[in-house]
């Protein structure tokens, strides 16, 4: 059977694609399915970064594209998952290189081989976000709770329904649980009720992202992070398993009980 | 440098005559000339001159003109030059200038010339696209490299600031990187296997010399001190300390596999 083809998309740039693309692999290959992640930001290339794979590229998905290398030859296995690949984005090429059509190829390539081929989008509707929504068979909507950010997101969804591309499903990254209950941030119900897609999960706030980005080691492969459990759940519910939502609060009582006792809490 | 007049500038390497932009070649002549005239008591039997042709776009005819001019008058020209300042690299890299024809001899892109300490001097450098078919020369690059940025050249590359993660340089010959080397260095492409790459500070992301390709370990490297400099040993790549004596070897038993 041929493997689905996600892309993971937001509009906005910064919200955390590439971090949610990192990490849904990751979370997928842990559970041993077979994942090649495409990098479709080309020219500003970072999800090899993001999974420390960037010394390992020789080829990438231009040269591929243009004949000049094999599939097999681009595609970098992952260092700590046997059965996760990466196809990099070339950077000193530009979004221009690449066709919708020839994307659409590769992408259904990938799936003959893959349980699961998962494109990172770059921000913006233009070309790059043509390539990788080309072969899609669904989406993957990233917000952060940010009017702007939501915006964005629902032109997105709008931009899916127009090109057949199915079931986008949203993805609240960088919630913080303090802000939304002291009504300073847009709650998930909030953003659905604009966005009306079903709900794929929520991504707490968590420093450990930033330190795990700079490491190269994707949170979701850390079993203490909170955001690391949070991408887990996710992938599980890609997967098609029934997964609850975390409760988001458990870190809000620790910092109300740090507050009680005086520990400084910079949030 | 544009310059009016001819300039004398004396180097640790010798004298270096430095010819002003002038289109006007019997004008150029005269100026030369002239300026050897007035200072020849001084300068003469200047061995290993170099003759900086700036800018100017001249025929290898012109050039053997001007040499001789300047041997009338009893010193040698080791070395013509396209001078200072070579390139600014854009996408794609086009040197903006080039160095002046004196008949380079054949043999692979990084044959160096001993005797001569700046090396590959010779041979008109044509911003051309990396072919692998011989072409001799150096091209300077002044700046850094960025991320995105490529800079590909049948000679050897000099680069006067850093390469950065994400950048990439692909020379025929040598790399030298007169900085941090962070991005992606590939000498001797495509199978020149006695090229080098050098760097003041060696931290490339990935190296390549010929078809061998070496990547650091995984894990956190510390920033070297000091100059390093990798070649091909036994089929593999391998980095040491930069030392201009060991940069000099040509080659080593064993080097010649696959020749």
């Amino acid at each position: 059977m041929e493997g689905r083809v996600i892309v993971v998309t937001s509009g906005k740039g910064g919200v955390g694609k590439t971090t949610a693309v990192a990490n849904i692999g990751c979370g997928l290959a842990s559970r041993g399915k077979k994942v090649a992640l495409v990098d479709a930001d080309i020219g500003l290339r970072n999800l090899d970064i993001v999974l420390g794979l960037e010394n390992r590229i020789v080829y990438d998905i231009v040269h591929v594209i243009e004949g000049k290398c094999r599939l097999r030859q681009a595609l970098i296995r992952d260092k700590r998952l046997q059965t996760l690949f990466l196809m990099p984005a070339a950077q000193s090429r530009d979004k221009e290189a690449v066709q919708p059509e020839q994307m659409r190829q590769l992408t259904r390539n990938l799936a003959q081989e893959f349980d699961y081929v998962v494109v990172d989008c770059p921000a913006g509707i233009e070309r790059g976000f043509k390539n990788a929504t080309a072969g899609a068979d669904e989406a993957v909507i990233v917000t952060t709770p940010e009017v702007s950010a939501v915006r964005d997101a629902d032109r997105i969804v709008g931009l899916l329904e127009a090109q057949g591309v199915g079931r986008p499903r949203l993805v609240v990254n960088r919630l913080r649980p303090e802000m939304v209950k002291r009504g300073e941030m847009l709650n998930v119900e909030d953003v659905i009720d604009i966005l009306a897609i079903d709900l794929l999960g929520v991504v707490p706030d968590d420093e450990s992202v930033i330190t795990s980005t700079n490491k190269g080691e994707p949170v979701v492969l850390d079993g203490a992070s909170r955001a690391g459990e949070a991408f887990r759940r996710i992938a599980a519910r890609i997967d098609g398993e029934n997964v609850p939502f975390m409760s988001l609060d458990a870190g809000g009582l620790w910092s109300r009980l740090k507050r009680i006792i005086g520990i400084g809490v910079s949030r | 440098m544009k310059t009016e007049d001819v300039i004398f500038k004396g180097t640790k390497r010798g004298l270096c005559i430095i010819l002003p932009h002038d289109e006007d070649f019997q004008r150029l002549k005269g100026k030369l000339a002239a300026k050897l005239e007035k200072t020849s008591s001084f300068f003469a039997g200047a061995t290993r001159a170099v003759l900086d042709i700036g800018e100017l776009a001249l025929s290898d005819d012109d050039v053997r003109e001007l040499v001789s001019i300047v041997e009338s008058f009893g010193m040698s020209v080791s070395r013509v030059a396209g001078g200072i300042g070579l390139a600014t690299v854009a996408e794609p890299p086009v040197p903006q200038r080039a160095g002046a024809p004196v008949p380079s001899k054949p043999g692979p892109a990084s044959e160096r010339t001993h005797g001569d300490s700046e090396g590959n001097g010779h041979g008109r450098v044509e911003g051309e696209q990396l072919s692998g078919s011989g072409a001799a020369g150096t091209l300077l690059v002044r700046g850094t490299l960025r991320s995105g940025q490529r800079t590909s050249f049948g000679g050897n590359i000099v680069v006067l600031g850093d390469v950065n993660p994400g950048a990439e340089v692909v020379a025929g010959g040598d790399i030298v990187v007169m900085g941090a080397l962070r991005g992606v260095a590939h000498a001797g492409a495509p199978e020149n296997k006695s090229a080098i790459v050098v760097a003041l500070r060696f931290m490339p992301t990935q190296l390549r010399i010929a078809d061998v390709i070496a990547r650091p370990p995984d894990g956190e490297s510390k920033a070297p001190r000091s100059p390093e400099m990798a070649r091909i040993r036994n089929e593999q790549i391998v980095i040491e300390a930069y030392s201009a004596r060991k940069a000099e070897m040509e080659e080593e038993p064993g080097w010649k596999e696959g020749l």
